[in-house]
């Protein structure tokens, strides 16, 4: 029988990871989640390397701005599968594996969303409005 | 020709609320104390405002999400709530300084107190955003705000030696009183780059229901609409050098600002400049209110929309009763309106870095913005943009205590 | 079909069957499973939940207003992944807005303030 534990996204968004050596991975910045079977599943985990721009709330803010200047050579992460990731303490995610295993995101993992852009003139979410061409999931 | 309307509509609202208080004094200020010479920073201010507007509107019309739509959904609530605190408390000071322009232009006209038309003024606001849908307020402010086109008039009968007056257009150092010019020239900046102006437009875009093949027209209003107040925020500041400087009138009244076209339109240049300061600050109240309003619900995730009833949005018609009836009270109470408006707009330059920035991701971000992302221009203008207003900030502090009047 | 949580999701507006507005994703909640993969199990909206990820300090003090005034402090709407239709520029959900927690202050203003003064 598996045991169910709740975890807060939002808060784990930021949290520094470390690895099974206590080597800091990076901070959490994205959760890859799929369609499997009628659930939404986590495939992976992105943790992104961002020293500088800490939980201080400028962490999507200065990735972005470093992605723009740097591009690939002043941002880096990797991609942590499901299954070597730890959280057994929300507040503290560990990588199962040594970090060299860690495979380094790619290009396309990194740049824009995997959903197709919806209809260019979408109306704001107001109650009278409508919105164009969203995106089936389920 | 439906277009052409359209286009001209877009210019002529675009006008309404360039002009307002704070644009109005500092150019005042800054033409009587140091006469075409900071013409240059109404040049600056002018074209970085042309800038965002034309970004917001972008923004707006590709991917219909407004500024404080974008800010939220792209950076996530923890950075969100660093322009959305900023931004609120910056610009109900505006707000305050605005409601205290519009009391004073009625002061002047009838001898009643300021503060007792405080309260009327900011009631006055309230009813029109109660009632009123988005196109009413800022067609109206707008073409009302046509009375401004005096201070060209005045500067044209004035005869400015043009020579000169393109000459402060390039930027020179002051040869007296370094520190208050520099105070002056932030504060201009502040006054033409009040990010409430771009998050507003951005705002109107969508409650207009901008699509990309209205591109153009946001382009042309941006550029156009925008150089219009600019050349109305020169005109200001050449009739102010005109006027005061060989006077030798340092204002730090608003009564004395008053004066500004009675020596070139006599009479009714009095009236004129009560029109203009009382309407053009009553159109600015408005949409600030409406701003801050916008900028709360859409990072929230409420209901938003001037075109609504209240009772289909309450909560946004809420924020926008409580910051417009709060702020009359402020000026209600006698704070000094001149000194406010001064104040509020250093704050304003000062807190540019935090919207502006992140307008350099936003508009290079593929999924909001597509293929309609900044082409190298556009990111090297932001970019320098972005620079200045960091200058700004580095600087407001001690040019306030230096330099503040 | 995949979607990142935080890109995709996270702080995104919510619409529900009318497409009518109900507010944002504040919070997404993961299920751990022992043995399979993490479930995205439901997101929540509501001021509480955004405000716990303001810093510790924040978390502390929604959680005392919720103990001292409830009913004004715990309107958190839960919405399963389940009764989600898109996630996309918006998120749409199955369900009526009206009868979520999430719109109660907006009802509730309706009713008391906003809509007792004229011309609303």
């Amino acid at each position: 029988m598996a045991s169910v534990r709740e975890c807060r996204v939002e808060l784990l968004l930021g949290c520094r990871v470390v690895d099974v050596d206590g080597v800091v991975v990076g901070r959490l910045e994205e959760i890859v989640a799929e369609l499997d079977d009628d659930e939404y599943v986590v495939r992976e985990f992105h943790v992104g390397v961002f020293a500088a721009f800490e939980r201080l709330g400028g962490g999507m803010l200065g990735r972005g701005l470093l992605r723009l200047v740097g591009g690939k050579r002043l941002y880096t992460g990797y991609v942590v599968p499901w299954k070597v990731m730890d959280l057994s303490d929300p507040e503290r995610p560990r990588v199962t594996v040594p970090k060299r295993e860690l495979r380094e995101l790619g290009e396309t993992q990194r740049s824009a969303g995997t959903m197709p852009r919806g209809q260019p003139s979408l109306r704001a979410a107001g109650g009278h409005r409508q919105s164009a061409n969203e995106n089936t999931v389920s | 020709m439906k277009r052409l309307l359209d286009l001209t509509l877009g210019i002529v609202t675009s006008i309404g609320g360039f002009l307002e208080a704070g644009s109005i004094i500092t150019a005042v200020q800054g033409g009587a104390q140091f006469g075409y010479q900071l013409l240059w920073a109404v040049a600056v201010g002018t074209l970085g405002l042309m800038l965002l507007v034309e970004q917001s509107g972008r923004l707006a019309a590709v991917s219909g999400r407004t500024v404080g739509d974008a800010l939220r959904e792209r950076f996530g609530i923890n950075f969100f709530v660093i322009p959305l605190v900023i931004g609120l408390l910056v610009s109900f000071l505006v707000l305050a300084s605005e409601i205290g322009g519009v009391a004073l232009a009625l002061q002047m006209a009838t001898g009643i107190g300021f503060q007792w038309w405080a309260m009327p003024v900011a009631f006055a606001g309230w009813f029109l955003l109660w009632k009123g849908t988005f196109g009413v307020v800022e067609k109206g402010s707008s073409l009302l705000g046509l009375v401004t086109i005096a201070f060209i008039v005045a500067a044209l009968k004035l005869h400015p030696d043009w020579g000169r007056v393109g000459a402060g257009l390039i930027p020179t150092l002051p040869a007296h009183d370094g520190p208050r010019y520099w105070y002056i020239a932030v504060s201009i900046l502040g006054a033409s780059i009040s990010p409430y102006l771009y998050m507003f437009y951005s705002s109107g875009a969508v409650e207009d229901g901008w699509g990309v093949s209205d591109l153009p027209t946001n382009r042309a209003t941006a550029v156009l609409g925008m150089s219009f107040g600019g050349v109305l925020s020169a005109a200001v500041l050449i009739v102010a050098a005109l006027v005061f400087l060989p006077r030798g009138i340092q204002v730090d009244r608003y009564e004395q600002s008053a004066l500004l076209l009675t020596p070139v339109l006599g009479h009714p240049g009095f009236v004129l400049f009560l029109a203009s300061l009382g309407i053009a600050c009553f159109g600015a109240t408005v949409e600030i209110t409406l701003s801050m309003a916008y900028l709360l619900a859409q990072g929230l995730g409420w209901d938003w929309s001037e075109n609504a009833k209240p009772r289909d949005n309450t909560r946004f018609s809420l924020a926008y009763t409580v910051a417009i009836l709060l702020a009359g009270a402020v000026m209600a109470a006698g704070v000094d309106p001149l000194r406010l408006t001064s104040f509020s707009m250093m704050l304003t330059a000062a807190s540019l870095p935090v919207t502006v920035i992140p307008m350099l991701v936003l508009m290079n971000d593929e999924a909001l913005v597509g293929e309609h992302r900044n082409r190298w221009f556009g990111n090297v203008a932001l970019g320098a943009l972005s620079v200045l207003a960091t200058a700004v900030l580095l600087s407001a502090v001690p040019l306030q205590i230096i330099g503040g009047g | 079909m995949e979607f990142r949580v935080v890109h995709d999701l996270l702080d995104k507006p919510v619409l529900d069957d009318e497409r009518r507005n109900i507010g944002r994703v504040d919070g997404v909640v993961l299920e751990l499973r022992r043995g399979a993969a993490p479930r995205v199990a439901a997101f929540e909206i509501g001021g509480r939940v955004w405000a716990r990820r303001l810093g510790p300090r924040m978390a502390r003090w929604v959680e005392w207003m919720g103990k001292r005034w409830p009913a004004v402090a715990n309107g958190v709407t839960r919405i399963a992944m389940r009764d989600v239709r898109h996630v996309g520029i918006t998120v749409s959900v199955k369900c009526d807005g009206r009868r979520l927690p999430t719109l109660a202050w907006e009802q509730w203003l309706r009713r008391r303030v906003i809509g007792r003064i004229p011309g609303a």
